[in-house]
Formats: C-alpha cells, structure tokens, sequence
C-alpha cells in the first residue's frame, strides 16, 4: 500500500457563485472523492452529466482558476496540497480553440518550455518538435493558428501541454466542436499520447460513446445542484488499443454503453 | 469593386462641383462667394506655394511642419497611453483609480483643451504648446480604445498560459499584450488621424507665420482670401487618407498572422 498522497481530492466541496446577488446559484455541492496515485498509471475519468451538472467546475477548480480558488467550501487537494492557484502541473485543454494566435505552432508549443525554464534554451526546440510530432503535426511547426483546422488547434493544445510532462490533464469537452471522423481520430491519439505520458486525465464530454471509450472510470453527475452521483468502473469494456469505431462494435462495448446510458437517465430523470 | 464605385462617387462630386460653378461669376448658379470653381482654385496654388510673408516657405513647408507635429505629438501619446492602457486592461485596482480619465475623455470637450493647454504649456514655446495639446487629443481618444483592446482578450488565453507556468508580468508581457498588439495598433492608426484633423484648431489658435503649419495656412487663408482654403483644406484630407493606408499596411506588416 503506498503512502503516496492522492492525485486530487475533494473533500466536502461546494461552489457557489454570484454569492449575495440575485443570480446566486450553486454549482457543484457535496463533492467527496479521491483519485489514487497508481504507480507508474494514470487514469482516465471521464465526465458525464446534462448541462450545468459542474462538469466544468470542477475542471475549473482543479485548475485552480480565478474564482474558483479557495472553493466556497470544503477543500481540493493536488497531491495532498491545496490548489492555490495555475500551474504546470496541471495542463488544461479547452473546448475553444486556445492556441495562441500571435504564435507559430513551434513557439505556442515552446511557450511552456519557455515560462517553466525548463530544459537548456537550444533544447527546446528539439523538445517542441517531438511532441509536434507526435501529435501528428510534422511539417505545420511554422504556421499560425488562424491556419490550422479544429483539429490541429487542439492538437496543438494537446502537445502544447504533454511538453510539460503535467501530471493531470484537464480536457473540458476538448472534442465537442470537431466534425465526426476529426473526433475519432482525436479520441484514438487521446489514448495513445495517455499511454506514454501516464498522467491522471479528466475528461469533460456529452458524448457516452466517448466516455465508455476512453475512461478507465466513467462519471456521472446530476444537476441543480451538481453532484457526483454515480461511477462505474467494472462494467467498462477492457482496452484493446483499438480505434474507436472498431472499439464500439464489440458486445462488452455496448452493454457498457447501455448501462451508462440507463444510470445517466436514472440520475437525470 | 468597392475602390470602383468610391472613385465613381469622387468623380460625380467634382463634376457637380463644376457643373454648378461653370460660366462666368454672374451667370452661376453658385455664387463665388459661396463656392469658388475648380478654375479658381487651381490658380490660386501659386499664391500658396510661393514663399510669402503671409505663408513664409510655401505651403510645402507649412504640410512639414504639422506633419512632424502630428507625428511628435502622436509619439508622446503612444508612450504615455499604452503602458497606461495595458495596465488598466490589466489590473482592476489601476483601472478604478484612472478611470476618471476616460469619463474626461467621454465627455469633456477637446476645444476646451486648446485655449487651456496653450496657458498651461507657455513657458514651452509656441511649438510644443501645438505638441502637447495634439497629445492630450491623441491620448484621451486612444486611452479606452486601448483598455478595450485588453479587456477583450479572452480570459481563455490567460488561463491557458497560467496552466503553462507564465505568471505575473510575463502573463501582461507575453500574453495580454502581443495579443491585445493588433487592436492596439488600430488604435494608434485611428488616432493619428484624429489628431491630424486637430491642427486645424491647434494650428488655428495663437497662430504666427513662422511656425505655423497647414492649420494656420487654413485660418489665414479664411480671413484674408477664401478661395486660399480649399487647397489646404484638401491637403488635409487627402494627407489623412494617405498616411491611413501607408499605416494599414504598416499594420498588415507587423501582424501578419491576422491576415493570413
């Protein structure tokens, strides 16, 4: 048994905003979980749950945003330490596309590398280009964002965080925006960079066929207020390195698929 | 196309121009004393451009004089206003503290600047009384145009950046800035312009011959011979549409990303 603290954890977590106004409302109540340090394993958590479950919220509060730090209540732990604020060791992926535009896809993936001081200067480059490549960007390293498709944006997003090596990555519904086969294609590299970099994801989607493919846990939340209400691990189908599209047609996938699907109406009547 | 039907439009305005100035003066159907002909005011070019103790170099020299002005004036704007501007788009507490600035510069007529400013900046000389208040006029319309042009950086960019380790003045200096850059620079761009159509007032105003500019050529030409405005005052006009396209391509040049 490792004494290792945990990954994140929430204790008692409440988020209320617009506190004392008339548009007052709670986000998230009654968060209480933990996410083990595995050895030499990340998981990945996806999130489900209706819009405005605190889905994003609690990506939010892991992140440590403005706002968001210290949570109205309760405490949010990052290897056993409150969140004070951003930092990289915690890379965060949004829905909208955040690479920035006054960058070549070199530098927004150098800019890490840059803030952190980390590696020798002349390094860095070498450092960039490895995960450009890895993302499937080779050859694109000069352009702009403005010249790149959904796709290559949050590709750039993606290797733009993995460069720093972040032990949790947070993916706020990083998909969503992308046409059908873009999305497959960025689930399929999704798993993949995982397995080599072995940090902790928390993955933020309203896809179900997306969240069975991906997690090693799935999530599911309620809403008015957000709340954790369900997770399933067991029932999930093993993982065969497969594409998504072959992945779902395996029976083990679609009963998994089903029974998220039931928990998430019975939950969210 | 567009460029097709504005030249369209300039031609039809030169040519009922013409049409209701044609004939001789008695027989217009404007009066030259209203409007003179594009025949006069073509002839009185010479009258404008020969050295005279009235426009002492010409009005050549006079289009130099204002020019470097607006550019001076510009200059001392730029420096002031956009550490100013980043600043209060950047930090809450410095934006309440200066933000009586921009309800001055909502609200506080510029005219009343240029009587006050020449008080105020005597002891300079003459030139930088015309500087300074070219300034104040650059700074007070740039100073919310820029706190926009920060305030309207998605906080998305922020947040990312933080995630990468940026905190801090490299968050204002990395981030805010080159992306707040391009909307910075049209506000600069706008801004001369602006100011190029103050000389008119500042030059106006406590005018003499020597230093005077195309401002004062303009005011002088309206009390001695109106038919002296019209070359200055196109001058003005075409000077500021000129130096609008050369600094759009300047912009063009420095944030090309924007474009491609």
């Amino acid at each position: 048994m490792s004494t290792r603290p945990n990954v994140v954890e929430f204790k008692n977590v409440r988020q209320i905003f617009n506190i004392g106004t008339p548009r007052e409302y709670m986000a998230v109540t009654d968060l209480n979980f933990a996410v083990e340090d595995l050895e030499k394993k990340g998981e990945l958590i996806t999130m489900l749950g209706p819009s405005g479950c605190g889905k994003s919220t609690i990506l939010n509060l892991i992140a440590g945003f403005r706002g968001y730090v210290p949570p109205t209540q309760g405490e949010v732990l990052v290897f056993g330490k409150p969140v004070t604020g951003p930092g990289p060791d915690r890379g965060m992926v949004f829905q909208k596309y955040s690479s920035f535009p006054h960058l070549t896809v070199l530098d927004n993936v150098k800019f890490g590398l840059n803030a952190c001081n980390r590696g020798k200067p002349e390094n860095r480059t070498d450092m960039a280009m490895q995960w450009i490549k890895k993302v499937g960007l080779g050859g694109h390293e000069n352009k702009y964002p403005r010249q790149l498709s959904g796709g290559q944006q949050q590709r750039v997003a993606l290797a733009r965080s993995l460069v720093l090596a972040p032990r949790i990555i947070l993916m706020d519904e990083p998909f969503s925006a992308l046409d059908e086969p873009t999305r497959i294609e960025m689930q399929r590299l999704t798993v993949e960079l995982w397995h080599e970099v072995e940090a902790t994801v928390f993955l933020v989607t309203h896809s179900i066929a997306e969240a069975v493919y991906l997690a090693d846990r799935v999530w599911i939340f309620a809403s008015n207020p957000g709340r954790l209400e369900v997770e399933i691990t067991d029932a999930l189908p093993p993982k065969r390195g497969e594409d998504p599209l072959s992945a779902q047609e395996h029976s083990d996938f679609k009963e998994a698929v089903q029974l998220v699907t039931h928990e998430f109406q019975r939950v969210n009547p | 196309m567009a460029l097709g039907l504005g030249a369209v439009y300039v031609l039809l305005i030169l040519f009922a121009w013409w049409f209701v100035t044609r004939g001789a003066p008695e027989d217009r159907i404007v009066s030259p004393v209203l409007i003179p002909s594009p025949g006069e005011v073509m002839e009185s070019i010479p009258a404008l451009t020969k050295d005279s103790l009235r426009f002492p170099g010409g009005i050549q020299r006079h289009l130099g004089i204002s020019l470097v002005r607006v550019l001076k004036s510009t200059t001392i704007a730029v420096i002031l206003v956009v550490p100013l501007g980043l600043l209060m788009g950047a930090y809450g507490p410095i934006r309440a503290f200066f933000e009586p600035l921009n309800i001055i510069a909502g609200y506080l007529p510029l005219i009343i600047i240029v009587p006050l400013s020449f008080v105020w900046f005597a002891p300079l000389g003459g030139d930088w009384q015309k500087v300074l208040f070219l300034a104040i006029a650059s700074f007070v319309y740039m100073l919310p145009l820029i706190v926009k042009a920060v305030d309207e950086v998605d906080e998305m960019f922020l947040n990312t950046a933080m995630t990468l380790g940026a905190k801090g003045p490299g968050l204002v200096l990395k981030v805010l800035f080159p992306i707040a850059a391009p909307d910075i620079y049209t506000a600069i761009r706008l801004s001369f312009g602006v100011a190029w159509t103050w000389i008119l007032v500042a030059e106006g105003l406590a005018a003499d011959p020597d230093t005077g500019g195309l401002g004062y050529v303009f005011n002088a030409a309206y009390r001695f011979d109106k038919v002296l405005m019209y070359v200055p005052a196109f001058i003005i006009l075409a000077v500021g549409f000129v130096a609008d396209r050369i600094l759009e391509r300047i912009g063009r040049a420095l944030f090309p990303y924007r474009y491609l």
